[in-house]
């Protein structure tokens, strides 16, 4: 007997996306969306929980490894201090400044570049060199040029994404299909309406991914930055605990950082979801 | 130089094209064209696929220079295009907006907007984005835009072709009698030589690339869209297939 399996039901995304292929074609027992929800917390605690266990038998050497019970009371202790939220709001004070800067520079830049065979002729090359230039290279001229604090932590941030985002940004808005030029031609759209109606519109779905690389980018250089040319921020706090032999608060601080990396990523993701975007994220669904 | 209907050419068209021709690289797409359109007339173009009927329009509507001879309008035109050219992050309302935009009063660009939505059937999807749309409905959509935009001239390249047999039907009267409310001069590209034969005052059939001007038809002067089985149309059709170089061997 020929048996017939429903496949239309359980499409956890909805009817307009296609599920994801299952060779299978079994539905599953738990929601992904559930799954994707819980499946993390129990892998994390599994991973605590062997940590431990790897202390407590003396597989991982007490001098080298900090147990998670000793991570927890340094984070208490870091806490009493008020250091680590001083060091957070440094560091991400920093990272918004810039960020903001690449951002008001690189997008204009970017069109520039990606509108103009000309621009491009004469700028793509030395853009590229620059993007190609470890920021790290910039630490020298830094310290020299800024000093110690919150400038040579932006500058540093600002050479690492700028030239990023501009070449992004130049070459989606190269790729804009003509037939919306031609559209923004023919019902007389001015300079101006064809910036804020067709180009920008026509990137945004692809800014936002670009924003989030930058993001991240930025975030890595931050703590770089502020190990060599910092007085506070997460990453003067690392190389503090480096300094004082403090492992435990090396494994606060690097908690600190990977958990609020991954929070700027999702506050930018979130972007991705505004319905004017939509278009830029639907798979073809002829 | 070969000008075919004179007559139309000295009576003041709202388009005509003399003498072009248009390569790309070292292929030559367009040969020598020469003809003219008049004010409210429905032209329809046929011609092998890939033989520059779309570079045919481009160079009507300016998107493109001729590497030779003359294209003459006499006011804007707008393109219905072949591909979809819908801004996916409008919806559909602020796509028909886009031809409005001139209308200084709020009030009297929402009442043309949900008028041009009327007339092609689609008031109900004014806050729809494009990618929510079936392919007809995207299509309907750019020709309320279109109509929207005021221009003399519509050029629509292919605009049914994604439609499935009942819906074009369907899609013929629609056009019939939205261009009976909103007379509008239409050059209508087409593969369906049945389509060009029910809709058109005139029919240019075109060669193989490049594309020279073959036959010059008119299918009939009575009421449009004419009837199917008609022999203004069966006739039609096979004069077009015949030059198209398809042999009707019944
Ligand atoms: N930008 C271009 N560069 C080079 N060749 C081109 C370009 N655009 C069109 N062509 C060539 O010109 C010819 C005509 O193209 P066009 O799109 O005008 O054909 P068409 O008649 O509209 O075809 P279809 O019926 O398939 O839509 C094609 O053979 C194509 O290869
Ligand atoms: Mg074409």
């Amino acid at each position: 007997m020929v048996v017939m399996k429903q496949i239309d039901a359980g499409n956890p995304l909805g009817g307009n996306r296609p599920a994801a292929y299952r060779a299978g074609g079994s539905s599953p027992i738990i929601p992904l969306r559930i799954w994707s929800l819980v499946a993390p917390p129990i892998l994390t605690l599994l991973f605590v929980a062997l940590w431990q266990v790897l202390f407590n038998t003396n597989v991982l050497s007490h001098t080298m490894f900090p147990s998670p019970l000793q991570v927890v009371h340094g984070f208490k202790q870091e806490l009493a201090t008020h250091r680590l939220p001083e060091d957070i709001v440094a560091s991400l004070w920093r990272v918004a400044v810039g960020f903001a800067l690449s951002i008001v520079l690189g997008l204009p830049a970017g069109i520039a570049l990606g509108s103009s065979a000309y621009v491009r002729g004469a700028f793509l090359p030395g853009f590229n060199f620059l993007r190609n230039l470890s920021p790290l290279a910039w630490i020298g001229f830094a310290i020299v040029w800024f000093g110690v604090g919150d400038a040579p932590a932006i500058f540093l941030i600002f050479m690492s994404i700028f030239f990023p985002i501009a070449l992004s940004v130049s070459a989606d808005v190269a790729a804009i299909p003509v037939v919306y030029q031609r559209v923004a031609d023919e019902y007389g759209l001015s300079k101006f309406e064809r910036l804020y109606k067709v180009t920008l519109p026509a990137i945004m779905p692809r800014f936002v991914t670009t924003l989030r690389v930058a993001m991240g980018v930025a975030w890595l250089v931050v703590v770089a930055a502020e190990m060599v040319a910092g007085h506070n921020g997460l990453g003067f706090a690392i190389y503090d605990d480096r300094n004082a032999l403090r492992q435990d608060l090396l494994v606060v601080h690097m908690i600190v950082i990977g958990v609020i990396g991954v929070l700027l990523d999702r506050y930018l993701a979130s972007f991705a979801k505004n319905p004017t975007l939509q278009w830029g994220f639907q798979r073809q669904n002829l | 130089m070969t000008v075919s209907n004179t007559a139309e050419f000295l009576a003041d068209p709202v388009l005509s094209l003399l003498d072009v021709c248009q390569s790309y690289g070292s292929t030559k797409v367009i040969e020598n064209l020469t003809f003219s359109i008049r004010k409210h007339e429905f032209l329809a173009i046929v011609g092998p696929s890939g033989c520059g009927k779309s570079t045919l329009l481009r160079l009507m509507a300016g998107h493109e220079l001729p590497l030779s001879g003359r294209v003459y309008r006499t006011g804007k035109v707008l393109t219905i295009t072949q591909h979809g050219g819908l801004l996916p992050w409008l919806t559909a309302g602020e796509n028909v907006e886009l031809a409005l935009r001139k209308i200084p009063s709020r009030r009297e660009r929402d009442a043309a907007k949900a008028q041009m939505l009327e007339l092609v059937g689609m008031a109900g999807s004014a806050n729809t984005y494009p990618h929510e749309l079936s392919g007809g409905m995207r299509q309907r959509i750019e020709l309320a835009r279109a109509l929207a935009g005021s221009s003399e001239v519509l050029l629509m390249d292919e605009p049914f072709s994604a439609l499935d047999y009942l819906t074009r039907l369907q899609m013929r009267n629609e056009l019939v009698r939205i261009l009976s409310e909103q007379p509008r001069t239409i050059v209508f590209v087409t593969h369906d030589v049945e389509e060009a034969a029910q809709l058109a005052d005139r029919v240019i059939v075109l060669s193989a690339r490049p594309a020279t001007l073959k036959l010059e038809l008119i299918p009939g002067d009575d009421v449009r869209p004419r009837p199917l089985t008609g022999e203004n149309v069966t006739g039609s059709v096979k004069k077009l297939l015949r030059a198209l170089g398809m042999e009707d061997r019944s």
